[in-house]
Formats: C-alpha cells, sequence, structure tokens
C-alpha cells in the first residue's frame, strides 16, 4: 500500500463530525465503533510506548488526528488498520527527528516521569493485598495460580494445566488474566495515590 | 528489547495492527517479561536491555513495581510460608496463656535494658559537658589561687629571698622585673583570664553551626554537639534521621562532588533553576551516569516571594552508592503538563569515616534535621 505523506496540517482541528466520519468507519454501531477506536488507540499506545517514544499518548492522538482528517477529506481507506499503523511510522519518525533536535536530556526527563511516585514498596503490597480482596474467590485463584510459578518450565506447564482444568484455551485464559492484572494494576495505582 | 531487525519488527507491528488476537498476545507477553525482570530471571545483557528500552518509558517503573509486589504476593513460597503460618498460629493459640507471659516478661527485660542503657548514655553525655566547660573554670581558680598566693608572698616576704628571675629577665632592670613577671595587677589579671578563656574555646569547643542556616537556636545547641565527632555517636543513637543538604549549581559532574558521611540517612538537594518560572508542583528523577533510573519523586512546592531555589524532598540514602548521578526536574504547567526546569549532574561519594558532610565548589556544608 502506498501512502502519500499525511503531514500535520496546522489549520486544521478536530470537530465532531469528523470524529463521527471515523467512528462511522471503524463501525455502523456507534457503541461497537466505540469499543474498536478504544482498541485502536491503546494498540497505538502500545507501538509508541514500544518504540521509546518520550509522549506516547500524544503521538497516538496525533494518529488518530490525521486518520480522520484524511477520512473527512474524502480519502477512500480499504485498509484501515494498516492505513493506520503507516500513519504512526511516520509520526514516530518526525517525532525522532524532533526529539534529536531538541536536548536529549529534556525528553527522557518527559518520559521518565510516570506518575512520579517515589512508592514504598510496603504501601504497594499492602495496596496489592487490598486489590486481590476486591476480586471474586474464582478469579483470584485463577490469577493467583497462573503467577504463581517462579521457573519458567514450570510457568509454562502449569498454565497449560490450569487451561485444561478450567476447560478453556490457554490463549483465552492468558487473555484473560492479563485484563484482570491490568484492573489490579489500575487499583494499586489507585490506592498508592491515597498515600500521597 | 531491540532484539528484532527493522523487518522482524514491522511484521510484528503489521499484524498485531490488524489481528486484535496478536496484540492481546503481545501484551501478555509483555506482562511476562516485566514479571521476568521483576523475579530476576533475564540475564545480564537481557536486563540492561529491558531497563534501557522499558524502564524509560512512562508507566515502566510503575508497572516494575507492581510486578515485583504481585510475585511476592502469588509465589508459592510464599502461600507455603502461610500454611505453615498457620499451623504454628493453631498451635499457639492452643498454648496462649504460656506465650503471652514469656512474651510480657521478654518485653519487661527489653524495657529495663533499652532504659538503664538510655539512662547510661544520657548520664555519660552530661559528665562530658561538664568536664567541658568546668574545665576553663578550674584554671581560672587555680590561676586565681596562684596570684593571689604570690601577691601575699610579694607583699610579706623579704624580696631577697624571693625566687630569682629567669635568665632572660635578668636582663631588664629590678625593678620592673618583679612587676612584670608577677601578675599583681587586677588588670593583668583579667587579661590572663580572657586569653584562657579564648584559648580553650578555640581549641576545644565544638566548630559552630553556621547560623545563616536559620537554624532554630533550640535545636543549635544539639546541633552544636552533633557537629563534633566525638558526641556524633551517641547522640545518633537518640536521633530518627540525619539529613543533609546539598546546594547543585553545575551541569558537569566534575564539578560538583557530594560527599556523605556514613550516618546520613537521607540527602535533600538544593537546586537553583535555570528558568525563572516558578512552580507549585514538581517531579524529578534521578538516574546513574549510564540512564539507569534510580528512583522519581515529585512534591507541591509553596510559592514564596524571592524564594528562587527549589529544594527536593529528602532522597534515602540506601537509593544512592558513590558514582556520578544526574537529576531531571519538571515542574506542572498550568495545563497540567510537565516542562522541564532544570537538570543537574553531580558526583556522590559515601564516606565510611566520621567527617561531616560537604559538597565542594559551592557554598560549603549544610547539616539540617
Amino acid at each position: 500500500m502506498g501512502f502519500t505523506k499525511t503531514a500535520a496540517k496546522k489549520d486544521w482541528v478536530l470537530t465532531k463530525e469528523g470524529f463521527d466520519r471515523f467512528l462511522a468507519t471503524l463501525d455502523t454501531d456507534r457503541d461497537k465503533a466505540g469499543e474498536k477506536y478504544e482498541n485502536i488507540r491503546l494498540k497505538l499506545l502500545k507501538y509508541f510506548q514500544w518504540c521509546g517514544s518520550v509522549a506516547p499518548d500524544i503521538d497516538a492522538d496525533e494518529t488518530i488526528n490525521r486518520v480522520t482528517r484524511r477520512i473527512e477529506e474524502g480519502a477512500n481507506v480499504y485498509n484501515l488498520a494498516g492505513y493506520i499503523y503507516g500513519v504512526a511510522k511516520l509520526v514516530h519518525t518526525e517525532s525522532l527527528k524532533r526529539r534529536n533536535q531538541q536536548e536529549m536530556e529534556s525528553g527522557y526527563l518527559v518520559e521518565l516521569l510516570s506518575t512520579g511516585r517515589d512508592s514504598n514498596a510496603a504501601q504497594c503490597q499492602e495496596c496489592l493485598k487490598r486489590c486481590l480482596g476486591y476480586l471474586s474467590d474464582e478469579d483470584r485463584e485463577v490469577i493467583t495460580e497462573y503467577y504463581q510459578y517462579e521457573k519458567f518450565e514450570d510457568r509454562t506447564t502449569g498454565r497449560k494445566r490450569l487451561a485444561e482444568r478450567l476447560g478453556v484455551p490457554l490463549t483465552t485464559l492468558r487473555v484473560k488474566t492479563y485484563r484482570q492484572r491490568l484492573h489490579l494494576e489500575a487499583c494499586v495505582g489507585e490506592c498508592l495515590g491515597r498515600y500521597e | 528489547m531491540g532484539v528484532c531487525s527493522q523487518a522482524e519488527r514491522e511484521q510484528i507491528e503489521s499484524e498485531y495492527f490488524e489481528d486484535d488476537h496478536a496484540f492481546q498476545e503481545m501484551l501478555a507477553a509483555e506482562n511476562d517479561l516485566i514479571d521476568a525482570y521483576a523475579r530476576g530471571e533475564l540475564t545480564r545483557d537481557e536486563r540492561r536491555r529491558f531497563e534501557k528500552h522499558f524502564l524509560t518509558s512512562p508507566g515502566g517503573s510503575d508497572r516494575v513495581q507492581f510486578a515485583r509486589a504481585f510475585a511476592g504476593a502469588v509465589s508459592g513460597d510464599v502461600r507455603a510460608h502461610e500454611t505453615k503460618l498457620r499451623a504454628t498460629l493453631l498451635d499457639g493459640f492452643r498454648e496462649w496463656r504460656g506465650a503471652l507471659e514469656r512474651a510480657a516478661i521478654a518485653a519487661v527485660v527489653v524495657l529495663v535494658v533499652v532504659l538503664s542503657w538510655q539512662l547510661m548514655e544520657r548520664r555519660r553525655m552530661n559528665n562530658e559537658l561538664r568536664v567541658e566547660y568546668s574545665e576553663p573554670g578550674k584554671q581560672i581558680e587555680s590561676l586565681q589561687r596562684d596570684a593571689e598566693r604570690t601577691r601575699i608572698t610579694a607583699t610579706t616576704t623579704d624580696p631577697e629571698n624571693l625566687p630569682g628571675p629567669s635568665d632572660e629577665l635578668k636582663q631588664r632592670p629590678t625593678n620592673t622585673t618583679r612587676a612584670t613577671h608577677l601578675p599583681t595587677s587586677k588588670t593583668n589579671n583579667r587579661e590572663l583570664l580572657t586569653s584562657i578563656g579564648r584559648e580553650h574555646r578555640e581549641e576545644d569547643s565544638p566548630r559552630s553551626v553556621d547560623p545563616r542556616l536559620g537554624i532554630d537556636p533550640r535545636l543549635r545547641s544539639v546541633l552544636q554537639l552533633a557537629v563534633d565527632d566525638r558526641r556524633t555517636p551517641s547522640l545518633m543513637a537518640l536521633t530518627p534521621a540525619w539529613i543533609a543538604v546539598f546546594p547543585l549549581r553545575s551541569r558537569r559532574t566534575d564539578e560538583t562532588t557530594i560527599t556523605v558521611a556514613r550516618w546520613v540517612t537521607a540527602i535533600r538537594l538544593q537546586l537553583d533553576p535555570e528558568t525563572a518560572a516558578k512552580y507549585r508542583e514538581y517531579r524529578a528523577v534521578i538516574e546513574t551516569a549510564d540512564r539507569r533510573p534510580i528512583t522519581s519523586f515529585h512534591w507541591a512546592e509553596p510559592l514564596q516571594p524571592n524564594h528562587n531555589g527549589i529544594l527536593t524532598p529528602p532522597v534515602p540514602t540506601v537509593y544512592l552508592s558513590s558514582g556520578d548521578y544526574a537529576i531531571f526536574v519538571t515542574g506542572k504547567d498550568r495545563d497540567g503538563s510537565f516542562v522541564r526546569v532544570a537538570e543537574y549532574s553531580f558526583r556522590l561519594v559515601r564516606d565510611s569515616g566520621r567527617s561531616k558532610s560537604r559538597s565542594h565548589g559551592d557554598t560549603g556544608d549544610s547539616l539540617k534535621n
């Protein structure tokens, strides 16, 4: 697929109509379109994080803005996911160039500061215990067993056994426990914020 | 982790952008990688790559901290330990009376020992102080007695029987020799006493805590004693924490060296920001020379007129071994974003001796509690 360069035009702003048109491209059902939009944004976030971007959220939004603008301008996009990926690569390249022109330390400074918390390990443990308590017994048992193994070999066989016992494919189990872990991380993060 | 080639990387990225299932696999793999790092399962090279590529990303260090806590919470060893502990507790509960009694006796013994030790230490310190400040008094009294005795002797004894002047004094006329040799006047007494007192203060008193620090005078007396190395170990036993403040001015590591004494439990860095802007909230990260983050923190800074410096919160010295470091500071702008404020480099040296903490190249020592 060839791309015409989708550069940021300074006079373009994201409007409600433009965003609605983008959502409509994802799915005719608005709720489903919203879910797909969140999924795309998460992919972009992770893509930029894994590329080492200093501001992955800004880059992700910039990518979506550009794609939305192209759609609004009437471009026919046949493979939306592929198109988004292409725009994301472009945004990342431009971002790298900009960063190289600025001082490396400034960009590094921004990317280093996540929550800025110097959280105490004991507080983290306390919050995690509390958050695990919010899970149902079954979920807690599953996630505990899924992550308990210390050695890689034990982990692989243990997870397979767990999936068999639950009667689900290993990939399904992996996705489910990943989502539960995300919830736990968010819960712990919120709990740690109360200590500040 | 930066291991794949560009083509491999694009292949994987294209795949997970198009296939949600592949994306979920990537996310799960990311978790496994974080867990492996948290449990120490990565090789040295893998660890270095992970720290370079992942820990520097927003939220990376938080996720690692969570992974460590999570590993501790779900590991088999922990569960086995809990089971064992439960059994022990049940046994203990059956014999709870005996255990309580033993615990109570042990607690009383410990309390008595601690109190006794505290009393002994306090008595020893008081004795030291008493000796310290009574020395000049004793010398002065002794001189006064000598002076009095000599004066009486000079007025009642036959001058021929007085001890002869020294060889040096023999050079001088006899009538003036006696006047200079013997402290007969009150003025001479006062001068002698003053000079002795001054000598004592200069030689034996602790060095002063710099009044420019603005320390509460009630605390200053305690700090005065702490500055003297002879008293520091005793006072350290009574004082919960010692925090040293170091000013940073330069971006060059070789220009700022911080020497931290072994008994300093935390340091605060006084920064002179490169911009005139003032912020209510700051974030800072300290990292090693090879870009490994050590710790990060944020704090609120009350805006004060004519106040240009930034003082970081205490950073525990357990995080900081000897080496080169850099600190990056950002301030929270009105729109909520964080903007660069300052960055500094410094060399930190952990002093194993009993010297005071000091920083070179700047305004000298600071010691604050």
